[in-house]
């Protein structure tokens, strides 16, 4: 299900909030946990199935590696490496295989079987989630969770399961036990809600339609401008879409009581790549960060060795991205531009903030050029339309989309940065009855365009 | 001592046969769904014109910007996307073949469907007599990952041979 549809808008969100709030407080996991699953079936109820086996392999082997990490700490991490394991294996086979099966069987492996199986959707952020968990409970970082239902319920919580951000457990964890909803707390939720909504429904899919109808066009028609254009469309896309997907997801929480971390901080007013992935994906550069990078040794080890560990989680969180060489080499773009900047360019950038964010987000442009494209030839035509390969500066097309297309790629500008925030809640504090009507008309206007769209899918989905 | 030792191996023991059924039921889940029954995955936009030949000059074959103005559908959500549209604003023969990525998309591309169909009706209503009879025998078939839309002279052809194509 998706939030931004009027089945979840006007029939599950209304139901889940009324059942929750009736409930006495002892039986609010369980509610929220049955919509959680109600909400994780609806299309494909066939994979609840092997969430239920995550939530289960998971529970009892958080408790086999607690009860063994004191008296036999070797046999907890032999249980440990079984359960990252499995839970890479359910991954590897649903989203990795058919890829991976494919490229050896167009490599004269026929033997390989071939297997269409399709992505159980939320699999990369929930098994995420999972890993996390299993290593804390290892490290003693966190008390295990003894509790069958809480644990189901932190994985499953329906508010981030599909597209994150990937709650740490330690985050939630006290609140899975004692929460607590102020009538504060529940309206700042619902108006992270609508921020997502808006930024989703009105600017996102708006981009999108703009990128989509310049992707389309025929080589005639191409040209540096008009590429550009529509790979400033899908940057500010993907960014609205993901972002204003979490902020729902922060506002639910927050209307349930949960206090998510933050995953995006205005990612495209970053003066350099690092500090690009700081603000991007916020929960995902830290789970690798802590997860795969600093057991590698992080850069506390030989200069080679932090190229090797740079290249590897960059690699690592391209092909999380998805199974196709476009994202890997998406990933390993980011892994050279950051050595770049450690290595070469040291802190130029930083003593140079305006042309450091100017770059970087025409570095971060040409990026999204590399991971929305997963066929190689279409991705080198495009990108080589964005310098001028087989193709002129501007044409009438290009007049064209810059009469239809300028407003709204402004408007991605210009609410990507904090400035319209800041704005925003002066105004707030000055108008108040004014802006609850403006966030009223926002509302309403998001329901028309929903009627008019018919189907908004959320980009991250697929992931 | 030896009683402790007794309840170690056991303890050791179920944990080994948890260990096996985790793996065994995840293969045995892959199975499953490795082996459901499944249409046959087809050319769809060449399935498409080949049953657009099946009554003549009905319709022609439009581009992704045609279905996005009219179903508020990109093509890009979907597997693969088949679409024939009407020939001048005057007909209201379609037919819209979508093979969707994932089964909640099912529900979505009907609703953009059947919002296309109550639109043309309120077109042609009150003066295209042959046209509002073609919307209304508007066909919606569901099959696997596949959803079609049938609005035709002869859609009861047009449905049987794309039953036929598909069939395992």
């Amino acid at each position: 299900m998706v939030f931004s549809s009027m089945t979840y808008l006007f029939v599950f969100l209304p139901m889940v909030l009324l059942a929750y709030f009736i409930a006495p407080p002892r039986a609010r996991n369980m509610v929220l946990l049955a919509f959680s699953l109600i909400f994780y079936a609806w299309g494909e109820p066939v994979y609840i199935f092997l969430m239920l086996m995550s939530i289960t392999v998971n529970y009892v082997f958080g408790r086999i590696i607690s009860n063994n990490r004191a008296n036999h700490s070797r046999y907890a991490k032999l249980n440990l490496g079984i359960a990252v394991g499995w839970n890479l294996l359910a991954l590897g086979i649903f989203k990795y295989y058919p890829f991976v099966s494919s490229q050896l069987r167009g490599m004269g492996l026929k033997f390989i079987p071939a297997m269409k199986l399709i992505l159980p959707i939320g699999i990369s952020f929930y098994t995420f989630q999972a890993i996390s968990y299993l290593v804390d409970v290892y490290r003693n970082k966190i008390r295990v969770q003894r509790g069958f239902f809480k644990f189901a319920l932190y994985i499953s919580m329906f508010p981030q399961l599909i597209a994150g951000p990937i709650v740490r457990y330690e985050d939630v964890e006290k609140q899975l036990t004692k929460r607590k909803v102020t009538l504060a707390m529940f309206g700042n939720g619902g108006e992270y809600f609508l921020r997502g909504l808006i930024k989703k429904v009105l600017l996102a899919n708006q981009l999108g339609a703009l990128y989509v109808q310049i992707e389309s066009l025929g080589a005639a028609h191409a040209s540096v401008l008009t590429a550009w254009l529509g790979a400033f469309a899908y940057t500010f896309q993907i960014y609205f879409d993901f972002s204003g997907y979490s902020d729902m997801a922060i506002g639910l929480g927050k209307m349930f009581g949960f206090r998510f971390p933050k995953n995006f901080d205005y990612p495209y007013t970053a003066s350099s790549i690092t500090s690009f992935w700081r603000r991007w994906h916020i929960s995902l550069s830290s789970w690798f960060r802590e997860y795969v990078y600093i057991p590698l040794g992080g850069k506390r080890v030989s200069p080679r060795k932090h190229v090797r560990n740079i290249l590897i989680v960059w690699m690592l969180t391209g092909f999380w991205h998805g199974a196709g060489w476009n994202f890997v080499l998406w990933g390993l773009y980011y892994g050279i531009l950051l050595l770049l900047e450690k290595y070469v360019v040291h802190d130029r950038i930083s003593r140079h903030p305006w042309p450091g964010r100017i770059l970087t987000f025409l570095l971060v442009t040409i990026g999204w050029m590399f991971f929305v494209h997963t066929d190689f030839s279409e991705m080198l035509t495009y990108v080589g339309h964005m310098f001028g390969v087989g193709c002129t500066f501007a044409n009438a097309t290009t007049g064209y989309f810059l009469r239809t297309g300028l407003l709204v790629l402004l408007l991605g500008m210009f609410f990507s940065t904090p400035i319209f925030h800041r704005l925003n809640e002066q105004f707030a504090v000055k108008y108040y009855t004014t802006s609850i009507a403006i966030r009223i008309v926002m509302f309403m206007l998001c329901i028309a365009a929903l009627v008019y769209q018919s189907y908004n899918p959320f980009l991250y989905f697929r992931f | 001592m030896g009683e402790q030792w007794d309840i170690e191996k056991r303890r050791q023991l179920y944990i080994w046969v948890f260990q096996a059924v985790a793996l065994t039921a995840l293969f045995a889940f892959v199975w499953f769904i490795a082996h459901e029954k499944k249409y046959k995955e087809v050319d769809v936009p060449q399935l498409v014109a080949d049953m657009s030949t099946i009554t003549q000059d009905e319709w022609h074959e439009e581009d992704i910007l045609s279905l996005k103005r009219r179903f508020g559908l990109a093509a890009n959500d979907f597997a693969a996307v088949g679409y024939f549209g009407p020939n001048s604003n005057m007909d209201a023969a379609e037919l819209l073949l979508v093979r969707v990525k994932e089964k909640s998309q099912i529900d979505a591309v009907v609703e953009a469907m059947k919002n296309r169909v109550a639109y043309q009706c309120t077109c042609f209503d009150g003066y295209g007599e042959d046209q509002m009879a073609l919307l209304k025998d508007a066909r919606y078939l569901t099959r696997g990952y596949y959803v079609f839309l049938i609005i035709s002279s002869d859609a009861t052809s047009v449905e049987r041979e794309f039953l036929k194509q598909i069939e395992p």
